[in-house]
């Protein structure tokens, strides 16, 4: 309960920075922060495998993965870099408050379900029987996925070819 | 307010959060930002659950492991999201120069 | 007590890591705060190394552990700490000593560079990791800061990057330690699996105490090897990776690219050093087949194969620090001589021997550069006694304690022991015999080096004007020369004090062992190999050519072997033929399988699509399309009046579909609320 009382804050008010900075790096690395501080949490309660897994994936790859894409698309004058306060903040907050209020308070009001305290520990020995066996497909599932994902990612990303080009024009 | 209705809040908020940079950002990049928010927000609930009420597991003779199950997959894909969108931001930005979704009006009628 | 000792413990490797952490962050205009901030958290860290050092002279505390809990998956407790003993009370005093004066050096000698700071920050880094691999007390920890010491180095030899070659010998030695990394890195992952701790000493459980070691010793794995000599033998490739044993060396000469307190730090007190005290660290694990098992005699002819072939080469180099760095890679070679043959305490003394005077000369040499404005070839050099007589007088000390001039000198001593380990090693008789050769040639070599540099009539055409350094590169040199002399009063058969404390022992001071027949006759022997190794290139060298491109004296009595040695036996173009020619081979097969296969199959797909779509089109407009044009058109005109509210702005669809959703959330509240 404790560390949620002093992480909750902190990740609302990373993840506050990381909508509203604005220049495009501090909020893709107040992003970076709000992720790590997610992992803090799983780490605070008892899933410490996932928050080293967040830590690897989120912090380590997307994040960086958002910084390095920010840097390659910068825009060529300055002023354009540094984003004005949104315009359309009004319609934004007409979306998204109401959602907040629903989901804010079926998660406070459907709570009061009888709770049973107990103190999970996450084993890493289980997890990895666990996903080699009856989650297997799944793996290999998001293993094609992923695949896919690398060759697509790789073929979007790279410079255009230009004989390659003029030989499909003709 | 029990800690699991904590945490439901504070996914609720943070998911409202990533909507509103969603919405309101016109860097796209910065959009994606948003989405990994509301993705992050999404995974905090799987964890919730598992940490402070896991059907089940009072009895536990198997392990519960759905919750973490999730969050890991859901990981792993948010990953694989990531490169993609950016891979075509990337595109689109060799295409105008640009990021700015604002500029991006080609779906135009 | 213990806490705060512990603390101070983590300071040793924090204080310079902390420091380098900081001058990352400062701009590179504030060079001189970032230089001051390297060396007075150098100088801290080095006061108390030096504390822990009398620390552990007392008796009863031989071997302090610190521990510290990492992290905890679950109820697997992974554990890392530091470790204070003899060996690595040692190793950081002279670690923090050596490169603080080496840090005191780069103040003059990098005056003049713009990435000042910068570099001030790679040294600390550099320093940081290094002495957090001395004090670990864990094989992770050490690991980790293994690979630290290799970006370091990596970003140091590399640090003009502009030039091509400094990158290239960046690449070079970064990829070439890797191979090694990675063997120590399975090797690591073996112990671990098998004994399930990684830490040295704990208590009893730890993977250097007995009763890991003999479940080591006592499995098997494929070919009737323990499991102790298989991953002994790997963390052996690992070291060699590091310390540049062949043949993986080849990327030690060249990172002589990096500026010259780059190379005395490299190859004097830090990263070559690591691979040595590698295997002094795991030698438990070594020895446990016995003083012949095949652990220990690899590593005993890895060494003797390297002291002997690197000597070789180094006869036959012009460059002034190539030189140094191929005899560097030789008393690397006698140190794993004396690893294998059971010396481990010989092995340690003389690394901290060839720290203090191999951090000299390559000092001294780059005070012979900085006076020669950057000339660097030993032939266009000569008569530089006179100009720079400050530099002569230490160069001198430093290239005799190399060449292990009897008595006074601390490399006479601590070669002694090296011969006495090897000679009474019951593997036989090879690494003895080899290990005096190199000892030979090194004489030979280091005499030559000086004649050519500091002796004779300057050459012509040759460097104008030479002069001597400031005093802030003098007084390094100075101190460090006084350390290459008065090391040796703790390592003399009358007082082995140094290495019976390595051992764990005590002794008192005993004339005596000078006149045992043993010792008198090692003692002999040495004197011998000297005095031949001197003489020999005194008449060799005696009056070099004035002509600074005249060919070699030895050129002429060797003749096609001269250009062998001069190229390192050809390493360099044997990798070039066997890994990088294939792999070059391989990557244009498949080239050209695309070029020729895949992109002709790829037309003809093309083509034929192409036809078919003749056809279709065919049908198309002729059939189809002019029925459909007319009720298009209609459609048209009224889309035409509905696109208005298409803005093409992506965020406005989203802002409807956010819209959309809100409005079915709340619907989807409201009715779950009423029900």
């Amino acid at each position: 309960m404790i560390p949620l009382l002093i992480l909750s804050p902190l990740i609302l008010l990373a993840a506050i920075g990381a909508v509203w900075m604005a220049r495009p790096v501090h909020a893709a690395l107040m992003l970076a922060l709000t992720l790590a501080l997610v992992a803090v949490l799983y780490l605070a309660l008892g899933a410490e495998f996932i928050g080293l897994v967040q830590f690897a994936v989120y912090v380590g790859a997307v994040a960086v993965l958002i910084v390095f894409s920010l840097l390659i698309t910068r825009p060529g004058d300055e002023a354009e870099e540094i984003e004005r306060r949104p315009r359309s903040l009004v319609t934004g907050l007409l979306c998204t408050l109401p959602v907040m209020a629903v989901l804010a308070y079926t998660a406070a009001s459907g709570s009061n379900i009888k709770l049973i305290p107990w103190q999970p520990k996450l084993s890493i020995a289980e997890l990895g029987e666990v996903l080699f066996t009856s989650h297997a497909p799944a793996v290999l599932a998001l293993a094609v996925l992923l695949t896919a994902v690398l060759i697509g990612a790789a073929l979007f990303a790279r410079e255009p070819d230009k004989t390659q080009d003029d030989s499909s024009e003709k | 307010m029990t800690p699991l209705a904590m945490m439901l809040t504070l996914s609720s908020v943070l998911f409202a959060l990533g909507l509103l940079a969603v919405l309101t950002r016109r860097n796209a990049i910065l959009v994606l930002v948003g989405i990994e928010l509301m993705l992050n927000a999404a995974n905090l609930n799987f964890i919730a659950f598992w940490a402070f009420d896991s059907p089940g597991a009072h009895n536990a003779a198997e392990p519960v492991l759905s919750g973490p199950m999730f969050v890991m997959f859901s990981i792993a894909i948010a990953a694989a999201e990531a490169a993609v969108g950016l891979a075509i931001i990337l595109m689109v930005f060799r295409h105008t120069r640009s990021t700015d979704l604002n500029k991006l009006d080609s779906l135009h009628g | 007590m213990a806490e705060n000792f512990h603390l101070l413990l983590w300071c040793v490797p924090l204080l310079p890591l902390l420091a380098g952490g900081i001058i990352a962050f400062l701009p590179d205009t504030r060079g001189r705060i970032a230089s001051k901030l390297a060396i007075a958290a150098l100088f801290v860290s080095c006061l108390l190394a030096l504390g822990a050092l009398v620390c552990v002279l007392a008796p009863g505390n031989e071997r302090i552990p610190a521990p510290l809990t990492w992290f905890s998956f679950g109820d697997v407790e992974l554990k890392i700490g530091l470790l204070l003993d003899p060996m690595s009370a040692a190793m950081a005093a002279m670690v923090t000593f050596v490169a603080l004066w080496i840090f005191i050096y780069s103040l003059g000698y990098m005056h003049d560079e713009k990435r000042f700071g910068r570099f001030f920050g790679f040294l600390s880094l550099f320093c940081g990791a290094m002495l957090m691999v001395v004090l670990s007390n864990s094989l992770l920890l050490l690991f980790m800061a293994w690979e630290l010491v290799g970006l370091a180095s990596y970003m140091l030899i590399g640090f003009y990057y502009e030039k091509p070659s400094a990158a290239a010998a960046a690449q070079k030695a970064f990829i070439t330690t890797r191979i090694g990394d990675m063997a120590f890195f399975l090797g690591m992952i073996w112990l671990y699996g098998h004994s399930g701790t990684l830490l040295f000493y704990d208590g009893g459980n730890g993977l250097l105490e007995s009763g890991a070691l003999s479940s080591l010793a006592g499995a098997t794995t494929i070919g009737g090897l323990t499991v102790s000599a298989a991953a002994s033998l790997l963390l052996l490739v690992g070291a060699m990776g590091k310390s540049g044993q062949v043949p993986l060396h080849t990327w030690l000469p060249d990172a002589m690219e990096g500026p010259t307190p780059v190379s005395a730090l490299i190859h004097a007190a830090t990263m070559v050093a690591a691979g040595v005290f590698l295997v002094a660290r795991t030698h438990p694990i070594f020895a446990l087949g016995g003083d012949t098992g095949i652990s220990l005699t690899a590593t005993a002819w890895v060494g003797s194969i390297t002291a002997l072939y690197a000597a070789l080469v180094a006869l036959a180099q012009t460059d002034i620090k190539r030189i140094l760095a191929y005899s560097t890679v030789s008393q690397l070679g006698f140190m794993m001589i004396a690893l294998g043959t059971g010396g481990v305490a010989a092995a340690m003394f003389h690394l901290i021997a060839h720290a203090f005077f191999k951090a000299l000369l390559f000092l001294s040499a780059g005070s012979v550069i900085h006076g020669c404005h950057g000339e660097q070839d030993i032939r266009k050099m000569g008569g530089l006694r006179a100009a720079m007589p400050k530099t002569f007088l230490t160069y001198a000390i430093g290239m005799m304690a190399l060449a292990g001039f009897p008595f006074v000198f601390s490399g006479f001593w601590s070669k002694e022991a090296i011969l006495h380990s090897a000679e009474y090693w019951p593997g036989g008789k090879g690494p003895f015999a080899i290990a005096a050769t190199a000892a030979l040639l090194t004489a030979f070599y280091m005499t030559r080096q000086a004649l050519l540099v500091f002796f004779g009539a300057p050459r012509k055409p040759g460097v104008h004007h030479p002069h001597e350094s400031p005093a802030v590169m003098l007084v390094p040199l100075m101190v460090l020369a006084a350390g290459a002399v008065l090391l040796s009063l703790v390592g003399t058969p009358a007082w082995p004090w140094f290495e019976k404390w390595i051992d764990g022992g005590s002794t008192g001071v005993n004339f005596a062992a000078f006149a045992k027949p043993a010792t008198l006759m090692l003692i002999g022997l040495s004197l011998v190999i000297v005095t031949l190794g001197v003489g020999l290139s005194y008449m060799i060298y005696r009056n070099p050519p004035d002509e600074s491109n005249a060919p070699d004296p030895l050129e002429a009595k060797l003749g096609g072997l001269w250009k062998f040695l001069g190229t390192g036996m050809g390493f360099d173009a044997l990798y070039e033929k066997a890994v990088i020619a294939p792999l070059a081979f391989v990557a244009g097969g498949i080239d050209a399988l695309e070029k020729q296969v895949f992109v002709p199959l790829m037309g003809l797909a093309e083509s034929l699509l192409k036809r078919c779509g003749i056809v279709t089109r065919a049908t198309d407009e002729q059939a189809i399309n002019g029925g459909f044009d007319g009720v298009c058109s209609g459609l048209q005109r009224s889309a035409d009046s509905s696109s208005q509210s298409q803005t093409g702005r992506p965020q406005g669809y989203l802002r409807s579909i956010g819209l959309g959703m809100t409005l079915l959330l709340v619907l989807y509240f409201w009715l779950s609320q009423r029900s």
